[in-house]
């Protein structure tokens, strides 16, 4: 019983896995969930990207202009600089669902999340997806999933390559840092904290929504809750 | 045949696989049914455009339970102890040391705990492993050697191993 070599785990545990019977129904059930899935999706369907990129490092910012045309709703007022934020900051890899509501009478939902790798994504479901995401800037070489693959494509973060769901890469890099994005409904939400530890601070914001989305603001803050940048579409 | 029918087929399939690694990553049968149910449905959702469903899947489930986990959270406190499991075998040698094996799992932090398992069970790379989870190959590789030790080291596998001698 005792796993004192690795073929002996192997036995236990398929050993142990035998236990498991499927369920009765199983498939059924998940094509039911699935199928309402999929016409959540489909509901949430956009065309074409804007794409606004900002890179900042050791405080200098670059701002790289929308690589693609998008309508975007008109602009309610904007936070004011040092508004205190709003959310909270939550633990890397936590789930966290920043905004939803309806937009053209349609539910949608502008997710944000943290992935295994400190990876911030910002993300609306979109048929096909998008293809040509791209950053000015220097990716983080540190290696990783995600962090090396997001440069032209969406490649090299899992779950990207589907064709389905897409997910942004919003933020990554070697500083702690916030990001928040304004609503033409005047909210303000928090992205929350992002970054990992590292000796050098060093922000990558990518942020993507598709034309006539309601967000029309980025802003970023710094370790200490100062903003360091404001990028519109 | 329809994308429907072949998901299906696809999914009777891999059902039972399926379960196993859910059992294994989740030690428990109902929430590893809730698991395999939620990740078929995200492929059923996104059937069309898969290109590689076995790969995917198994990401899904891995999400599912991590998923699971965080929400569990919140509500529950993790403790040193696992409670006894309620089982009308448990007088099966057999069943006894499967329910060992297990409980030894179920000791592991959970990232060892699914490296262990993808590793061993599954019988991925390290590569493969470090994709599934969204870590390196080297995190694989040390949460695997710490699993192992703590497996080696584990007193109810090395009291079943007693007993069973």
């Amino acid at each position: 019983m005792f796993p004192d070599d690795e073929q002996h785990l192997r036995d236990l545990l398929t050993d142990a896995a035998n236990d498991a019977r499927p369920a009765a129904g199983a498939i059924a059930a998940a094509s039911r969930r699935g199928r309402r899935l999929r016409h959540r999706q489909q509901a949430l369907a956009g065309t074409a990207a804007v794409v606004l990129t900002g890179a900042i490092a050791v405080g200098a910012v670059a701002v790289a202009r929308p690589q693609h045309d998008g309508q975007v709703q008109a602009a309610n007022p904007t936070p004011q600089p040092g508004q205190p934020l709003s959310g909270q900051t939550r633990p890397v890899g936590e789930i966290q669902t920043v905004w939803s509501g309806l937009r053209n009478g349609r539910p949608t939902t502008v997710a944000a999340w943290f992935t295994a790798h400190d990876l911030l994504c910002l993300g609306e479901e979109v048929p096909g997806g998008y293809q040509n995401v791209s950053c000015s800037g220097t990716p983080d070489s540190s290696g990783g999933p995600g962090i090396n693959g997001w440069q032209g494509t969406a490649a090299g973060v899992p779950s990207l390559g589907d064709g389905t769901q897409t997910w942004y890469l919003l933020s990554v890099g070697r500083a702690a840092a916030r990001v928040t994005v304004t609503l033409t409904t005047g909210t303000v939400v928090t992205a929350t904290r992002c970054l990992v530890d590292g000796p050098q601070p060093l922000v990558l914001a990518i942020a993507v929504a598709p034309p006539h989305s309601v967000a029309r603001q980025f802003t970023a803050y710094d370790a200490n809750g100062q903003q360091i940048d404001i990028v519109h579409p | 045949m329809t994308d429907e029918a072949s998901f299906e087929e696809w999914a009777q399939a891999r059902l039972p696989a399926l379960t196993r690694l859910a059992y294994l990553l989740t030690g428990d049968h109902h929430r590893a049914e809730d698991v395999v149910q939620s990740a078929l449905a995200h492929c059923f959702a996104r059937w069309a455009r898969i290109r590689t469903p076995d790969a995917y899947v198994r990401q899904a489930v891995v999400n599912a339970e991590r998923s699971w986990w965080r929400a569990r959270s919140a509500l529950e406190v993790p403790r040193d102890s696992l409670p006894d499991r309620i089982s009308g075998l448990d007088l099966a040698a057999e069943i006894v040391g499967r329910d060992a094996v297990m409980r030894a799992l179920g000791r592991l932090p959970r990232r060892q705990r699914a490296v262990i398992v993808l590793f061993y069970y599954e019988d991925l790379t390290e590569q493969v492993v470090a994709d599934t989870l969204r870590i390196t190959v080297g995190a694989v590789k040390r949460h695997r050697s710490r699993a192992l030790a703590q497996l080696r080291h584990d007193p109810e596998l090395r009291l079943s191993s007693v007993e069973a001698s």
